[in-house]
């Protein structure tokens, strides 16, 4: 016969290992991914490796192997795809990198009203993209658009210009903007509490020494900052990479093919070619390059340890 | 501060959890009664009369009830990725859906569509424009109920041609002078025009391309003649639209549908090309600046007699996925028959595409503007029909808005956009 | 000494300069992310004809509220805010609750491939959403998802699972193990120091999360657009959409309903700004 406290140890003792305890907390999580995104995705993958156009349902399913990559690499359209996709993230991160960079460093100050500041860097998140996306294309309108009103009021410009819609260059360039409204905020939060976690004895000791404010910058904030950097540009970048939303509702691609990013192009073969071989395959090309960029950053994250 | 937000997070969170568990998921099928729901998919009805069209069909079908689902917007294109979505997947939550004129052949060989020759005989079928039943049927077999005709017609005001003494233009040409000579932007611009990448620019495209007497497809289907010389000056002519006599508004190339309506309604535009909607914005919509002051007529041509509006409008399908066939079959009919489309003439300002609605006394009486609309009818002529048509339309449009940005000739944009349509259709033969 | 205060001085005025600088920037920047939500406010108070003007109005004259009252009584809005609250907070709740647990065994429990485990996580969530929607839709239409609170919750949670994890994770990795020693000498089990120590001082991380969820998953569309249907179900971002008909765009009614959200929202946040600056502070960049 045991007694309850001594059973009771028994089954603290023996009971679940930190280990195996563990492996249940993190069950929930690994399976809902698993259900959402690894399932999905691997059909995906043996969709890319099928010729499936619904529309010509007699054709069947046949296996065609990496035949769909051969194609869509032999396409000048899905490379240019791929090509733009690289430079508007690489832009926009850019952009969004020194915007963010500069905001954050004011609002580690103090001053008054800084409570309302931050507030406002907050404001684009808070907005629904549909709606501001919407908002914007309206603002770029060349007849009613707010834009090209105050420019001509300014004589900036003589005639209003179609922004979204005229050259490659104007079309990058107001999607940009765009873009950078919507997540420079992100960058700048990240790097704020990066900023706010660099303790202020280091910035006295470089005083004393008669360190100047660029040589703080240079030698205590950047080098303090790389872990909220890396963070920043991580989720950014791929998040870049992968957006959709913000050119379907701009530009849908346009003018001609000029702003047709990668997932746009996957998009339109999925559901307007119906070519489901093809355009998996281009989405998986995305996956495997947004992953390249998941590993990079998160080893070099790592490895600072 | 800190205590504030917390009560708001808590009973946000309160509130949703028992709102959760308080919405019960409605079942299609009311228990014991054998009562159906049909959820059917429409366009926004700004006129009200959805409770007026399920009363009438609650009467005559007591045992069918209908459940009216809103369209997105973003146009047609946005309204065609949902339903590929849906139907690829085989869902059966909708169970009739309004679609394009052009989707036909898509969805059809696809499998997606229900065949309706059972139920929808060549009688009925009589009863509507024949260009309308035509659109729906796809190698003899009929899957759509029209609903809504509609094709492109040219507004013009009236009261400024008047006013300058002139006569409605019966060409092209003609057009532009006009336009030239009493435009004056950005007060007021000569021709308003949508040539935005989507369906609208292939629809001004094949008006311009017919009434030159050229052909985008042959009879069967499978070889271009979008490369003739025919073609090429219908696309130069719209590039000279916008380039050359500068009478086209700015921003032609990403404005919306509605946006350049909005332009032509707002008084600021003499001519404007676009679907019958704009007659009844024009007239009877309270922020309308030109009421009683637009025209509406047959569009212009090149060559004479070859005036040709692009047919548009849209029609009720069944979904193959249905799991109450019988019943949303009686939904689609009833839903695009006589009843319905006279509500929606007399309250809802839509063209009927049913030759009894157009000749019933009230109609006439009430709207002759329809009679003289219908009297187009004779000069539509539909896009081409193929299970490809959205594909090949992407490429062609890519291609012309190139020619309109003028960083192609008309002559590379369209040999380039054969180079890439050539390959599609030559595995339609296999 | 006289050197030194010249030198102090010049330094004083270069201060100065740069304030000046700084407080331009930010004069500009806070214009410009809030430019877009007063022309939303702005516009929602016009009237019909001075929505169209050109030039553009820039402050309404008169102001009228139309828009609000025709939104309210016109449209299933009220309906769809409901839904978006329902999805929105669940939402919250799950993928709060499912990160916290994994989050402590990744930072605390002695794991085998803890570091594989949150890097597969990162990478799955980093598909591009236009991969996994066709697929994804089939797998709902099998498990009856389609249509329901659940599937959109599910989806959801597993979308912000990463984020929510990556970052709790290395806030819990900065706790001072000595903390839970002390509850293990006491004889707590691993559970019970978790809901006992951990949970309490991550509150500022966990608030901050959770609100970032909550903020996401108000607003999210594309999943939301092809998951749904019908409108008992469908939530603000996709009710606003199907606002207009078939050809015209209401712009004032889309602002007026926007703004109805958008408010509460910003009210939120402004009250919130300390937390969630405090809490990305000490969870998201420390290591």
């Amino acid at each position: 016969m045991f007694s309850r406290t001594e059973a009771l140890n028994r089954i603290k003792q023996q009971g679940l290992s930190q280990r195996q305890l563990g492996y249940i907390l993190v069950t929930p999580a690994l399976l809902l991914v698993g259900f959402v995104s690894v399932y999905p995705f691997l059909t995906t993958i043996w969709y890319s490796l099928h010729k499936i156009r619904l529309n010509l349902p007699a054709e069947g399913r046949p296996f065609v192997g990496l035949q769909n990559y051969v194609t869509l690499f032999q396409s000048g359209r899905f490379r240019h795809s791929l090509l733009i996709t690289s430079l508007f993230s690489s832009a926009w991160v850019a952009v969004e990198f020194v915007f963010g960079l500069c905001i954050a460093l004011v609002l580690n100050r103090r001053f008054r009203g800084r409570a309302l500041v931050r507030a406002s860097v907050l404001v684009p998140w808070a907005m629904a993209l549909v709606i501001t996306a919407l908002l914007w294309q309206w603002m770029f309108n060349p007849v009613f658009g707010l834009l090209n009103a105050i420019l001509m009021a300014l004589k900036v410009i003589k005639e209003p210009i179609n922004w979204l819609g005229t050259t490659a260059f104007s079309a990058y360039l107001s999607v940009l903007v765009v873009d950078v409204w919507r997540n420079t905020p992100f960058v700048a939060l990240i790097l704020l509490a990066g900023l706010q976690g660099i303790p202020g004895t280091l910035y006295e000791a470089a005083r004393i020494d008669g360190a100047s404010r660029v040589g703080c910058f240079v030698h205590i904030t950047m080098p303090q900052l790389k872990h909220a950097i890396l963070v920043a540009l991580l989720f950014r970048s791929i998040d870049a990479f992968r957006s959709f939303d913000l050119l379907y509702v701009l530009t849908q691609g346009g003018p001609g093919r000029s702003t047709e990013i990668a997932s746009l192009f996957a998009y339109k073969t999925l559901f307007q070619y119906l070519d489901f071989g093809k355009g998996s395959a281009a989405t998986v090309i995305m996956a495997l390059v947004t992953t390249a960029l998941s590993i990079v950053y998160v080893t070099s994250l790592s490895s600072k340890d | 501060m800190k205590k504030a937000a917390w009560l708001i997070i808590l009973s946000i969170i309160a509130a949703s959890l028992c709102a959760y568990l308080l919405s019960s998921r409605s079942g299609r099928t009311v228990p014991g009664t054998g009562r159906v729901t049909i959820r059917y998919m429409d366009h926004a009805d700004h006129f009200g009369v959805t409770p007026e069209i399920h009363a009438a069909f609650e009467k005559k079908y007591p045992n069918i009830k209908l459940e009216y689902i809103r369209t997105p917007q973003g146009g047609a294109d946005r309204m065609h990725d949902k339903l590929v979505t849906m139907l690829a997947a085989g869902d059966s939550s909708i169970d009739v859906f309004t679609i394009d004129v052009i989707w036909p052949p898509e969805l059809a060989s696809a499998g997606w569509l229900l065949p309706l020759n059972e139920w929808f005989s060549p009688e009925e079928q009589q009863q509507y424009i024949p260009a309308m039943i035509d659109a729906q049927t796809v190698n003899g077999s009929i899957y759509g109920v029209p609903n809504l005709m509609d094709f492109g017609a040219l507004f013009y005001r009236k009261d400024i041609l008047e006013e300058a003494g002139l006569e409605p233009p019966k060409t092209w040409m003609e057009l532009v002078e006009i336009a030239r000579k009493l435009q004056q932007p950005p007060e007021l611009f000569g021709y308003v025009s949508n040539f935005k990448a989507d369906q609208q620019l292939m629809c001004e495209y094949f008006e311009f391309l017919y009434s030159n007497g050229g052909e985008f497809l042959d009879e069967s289907g499978k070889e271009i003649r979008f490369t003739s010389r025919e073609s090429i000056e219908a696309v130069q002519f719209m590039v000279d639209m916008v380039n050359k006599y500068k009478i086209v508004q700015p921003g032609n190339t990403t404005m919306s549908v509605d946006e350049g309506r909005a332009i032509f309604t707002e008084g600021r535009a003499i001519f404007h090309r676009n679907w019958l909607y704009v007659w009844s914005m024009s007239e009877y919509h309270d922020a309308s600046k030109v009421k009683g002051k637009v025209g509406v007529m047959l569009l212009p041509t090149f060559k004479e007699g070859l005036n040709t509006s692009t047919l548009g409008g849209w029609s009720y399908c069944v979904s193959r996925f249905t799991k109450h066939r019988e019943e949303a079959v009686k939904a689609a009919l009833f839903l695009g028959g006589a009843e319905v489309q006279k509500v929606r003439a007399l309250k809802g300002n839509r063209v009927p595409p049913m030759i009894p609605v157009l000749n019933d006394p009230e109609i006439i009486a009430e709207k002759p503007v329809y009679v003289d609309m219908a009297k187009f009818a004779t000069r539509i002529r539909a896009r081409p029909k193929s299970p490809f048509y959205t594909q090949i339309s992407d490429i062609f449009q890519a291609q012309l808005q190139e020619a309109i940005l003028m960083r192609k000739t008309p002559e590379q944009a369209v040999n380039d956009a054969a180079g890439q349509i050539k390959p599609l259709l030559e595995e339609l033969e296999w | 000494m006289a050197i030194r205060s010249q030198s102090f001085q010049r330094f004083r005025k270069r201060i100065t300069a740069f304030n000046v600088a700084a407080a331009l920037f930010t004069v500009f920047f806070v214009i410009f992310f809030v430019f877009p939500l007063y022309w939303q406010v702005a516009t929602s108070l016009k009237t019909r004809e001075n929505t169209l003007r050109i030039p553009p109005q820039l402050i309404p004259n008169p102001v009228n509220l139309d828009r609000y009252v025709w939104v309210f009584k016109n449209t299933g809005f009220p309906l769809n805010v409901r839904n978006s609250l329902i999805t929105a907070g669940l939402t919250t709740i799950t993928c709060v609750l499912i990160s916290t647990l994994a989050s402590y065994a990744l930072a605390r429990l002695k794991l085998r491939g803890s570091r594989a485990i949150m890097m597969s996580v990162l990478i799955c969530s980093m598909l591009p959403a236009v991969a996994i929607v066709g697929p994804l839709y089939l797998t709902f239409r099998r498990f009856h998802l389609l249509n329901s609170f659940t599937g959109l919750i599910i989806s959801y949670t597993a979308f912000f699972l990463p984020f929510t994890m990556w970052f709790l994770t290395s806030f819990f990795k900065t706790i001072p193990p000595g903390l839970e020693e002390a509850a293990a000498v006491d004889g707590c089990s691993p559970c019970q120091t978790l809901f006992r120590i951990i949970i309490p001082i991550s509150m500022p991380a966990i608030f901050t999360v959770g609100m970032m969820v909550f903020i996401f998953s108000w607003n999210e569309f594309l999943f939301a657009f092809t998951f749904t249907s019908i409108d008992s179900v469908r939530t603000y971002p996709v009710g606003l959409v199907m606002f207009q008909g078939q050809w015209e765009v209401p712009w004032a009614e889309l602002c007026a309903a926007s703004t109805i959200v958008v408010i509460p929202i910003i009210i939120l946040v402004l009250a919130a700004q300390r937390f969630i600056i405090r809490g990305l502070t000490a969870g998201a960049v420390k290591e």
